[in-house]
């Protein structure tokens, strides 16, 4: 059973977390054009 | 009119959207339909396994990424849809800017035509998940599909959806936005649990071998390339006009970076967890995978998903529920969208949205009929304009953005804002989009030569591909031509 499959895998792992990083940036983004617009 | 009213054209149906976590999930709702589960797996599947997703993430970041930030562009900074935004934005050939903005829509309405087929699948198989017929002993998932695939009762469903897309739209869609915020995160999750699940089955590393490792051979293939580069435009819906109305929604300081990121990222995301759900599940459960995945064909997430939520036993249930519940969701939400896109140009003609949702409904039903009832067909359509279709508006959306304006001030445009952006777009930027001018056309072309001359046409339609095809796209072009000509004269006066 090759093992190839495991970098690929990691990878495609990494993807998804970015994923949800966006998630939190966009809350965050909004968070800081509220902050602008109240200025 | 005074001049500066003459040049930008302001569209009738301007609105603002309401917070960036909104508009992410909105554009990644966008994003993720049913291209995830079904099209994806059945295309991965067929073209490659791991050399697929391999040229797959090749394609996000040369054209993905770069062209969607060009696409919202269009409509951020030209204000308007399909018609104006790029009319608007354009500072030379304003004409064929403003044909290119309707060239996408029109794909759109073309692949609205079989993506209502589709949608009606799924809403077949929700309802079966609600009554538990996966769960019955003498249950066959492959002689479930072919007895309902193609078939009157399916093309029937298909028309019911459509219908209900209809009603929805010529009401509006207002508060799209809200839903989305709610039930994108529980499909996300829902498929990351599925996807882990198959991942604890025995044999399924098999599966992950051949989804997972590229091959060399498949590397060489153009297929692969082209299938891909035709997964990732369609996927995350690039060139279907959509990105431009949503441009057109943000606020100056909304990151278009960031939800372009969002929309590459995500959709992916719940395209390789889907996949991983469905490829390795397939090596852990038939003694002969290969077969199975040719012989289910545009089928195969519908033949393999019952088999998993089997696998699960009583969790099965509950799991196949929300699972089939959000998939219908996800793909109803898209049609609908897809059909706000076609009917958008309409009713910047002046057309009321009822009559306009009217018309573009109806016309997709008698247009969508062959795919209801045939696969060749389907796939025909789905070759005609979600590959070269979409492959011809991405080459509009680089000549909008790069040749027919000055790419160096559209850059600017969008950096322009209170808040620090997600990816400071440079130079690198620019040129990628540039080379988007010439990517689509070199790798249809490859793909169009390598077929028609070198290796030839399997079966089925394949031999209508070409000329008939590319006919239709021709036709099609000049009446959309003639079309946007005469609905930019009318507004703005010839000259």
């Amino acid at each position: 059973m090759g093992m190839a499959w495991i970098p690929f895998f990691i990878v495609m792992w990494l993807l998804v977390a970015a994923a949800l990083y966006t998630w939190y940036r966009a809350v965050k983004n909004e968070e800081r054009i509220r902050q602008l617009e109240r200025r | 009119m005074s001049s500066k009213e003459r040049t930008s054209l302001v569209a009738k149906t301007a609105e603002k959207v309401w917070s960036s976590f909104a508009l992410l999930m909105t554009a990644v709702g966008w994003s993720v339909g049913s291209g995830n589960y079904w099209r994806f797996s059945w295309r991965a599947a067929n073209y490659g396994g791991g050399s697929f997703l391999l040229t797959y993430l090749i394609w996000l970041v040369i054209v993905a990424f770069p062209m969607a930030v060009a696409e919202y562009a269009i409509g951020k900074l030209g204000q308007g849809g399909p018609l104006h935004g790029p009319y608007n934005l354009a500072e030379r050939h304003k004409k064929l800017a403003a044909f290119g903005g309707m060239w996408m829509a029109w794909c759109d309405f073309m692949i609205m035509c079989y993506y209502w087929v589709v949608t009606g699948w799924i809403f077949y198989y929700m309802l079966h998940a609600l009554a538990g017929t996966f769960f019955a002993p003498d249950f066959d998932s492959a002689s479930f599909w072919n007895s309902f695939g193609f078939t009157p009762l399916s093309a029937g469903i298909g028309v019911l959806m459509m219908i209900l897309s209809i009603v929805v739209t010529a009401f509006g869609i207002k508060g799209i936005g809200e839903v989305c915020k709610y039930m994108f995160p529980p499909l996300f999750v829902l498929t990351m649990i599925l996807a882990i699940y198959t991942l604890t089955l025995p044999g399924a590393e098999k599966g992950l071998e051949f989804y997972m490792v590229p091959r060399l051979e498949a590397l060489g293939d153009p297929a692969t390339w082209m299938q891909s580069l035709s997964q990732v435009i369609w996927s995350i819906g690039i060139a279907w006009g959509f990105f431009i109305c949503a441009g057109q929604w943000m606020r100056r300081n909304d990151d278009v970076t960031l939800t372009a990121f969002g929309n590459v990222t995500n959709d992916t995301a719940v395209a390789w967890m889907a996949g991983t759900a469905i490829i390795p599940l397939i090596f852990a459960l038939s003694a002969n995978p290969y077969q199975d995945i040719k012989e289910a064909g545009t089928g195969l997430a519908f033949v393999v998903l019952p088999q998993l939520f089997r696998k699960m036993g009583a969790a099965g249930y509950v799991a196949s529920v929300f699972f089939f519940v959000a998939f219908w969701f996800a793909a109803f939400t898209s049609l609908i969208t897809i059909q706000e896109i076609a009917i958008r140009p309409l009713k910047d003609f002046g057309l009321k949205t009822s009559h306009a949702a009217l018309i573009t409904g109806i016309l997709a039903i008698v247009g969508g009929l062959p795919t209801a009832f045939s696969y060749d067909w389907l796939d025909y359509y789905d070759t005609v304009w979600g590959v070269a279709g979409l492959a011809v508006g991405l080459i509009f959306i680089a000549l909008i953005t790069s040749y027919f304006t000055d790419i160096a001030k559209v850059r600017q445009g969008l950096m322009d804002m209170d808040i620090k952006p997600f990816i400071r777009l440079g130079k690198w930027w620019d040129y990628l989009v540039k080379l988007n001018i010439v990517i689509p056309a070199l790798f249809f072309g490859w793909w169009i030569v390598y077929w028609e001359w070198i290796r030839g046409w399997d079966s089925g339609l394949y031999t209508y591909y070409t000329y008939p095809g590319m006919l239709v796209l021709v036709v099609g072009a000049v009446i959309i031509y003639y079309i946007s000509s005469k609905a930019i004269e009318k507004q703005v006066g010839k000259g």
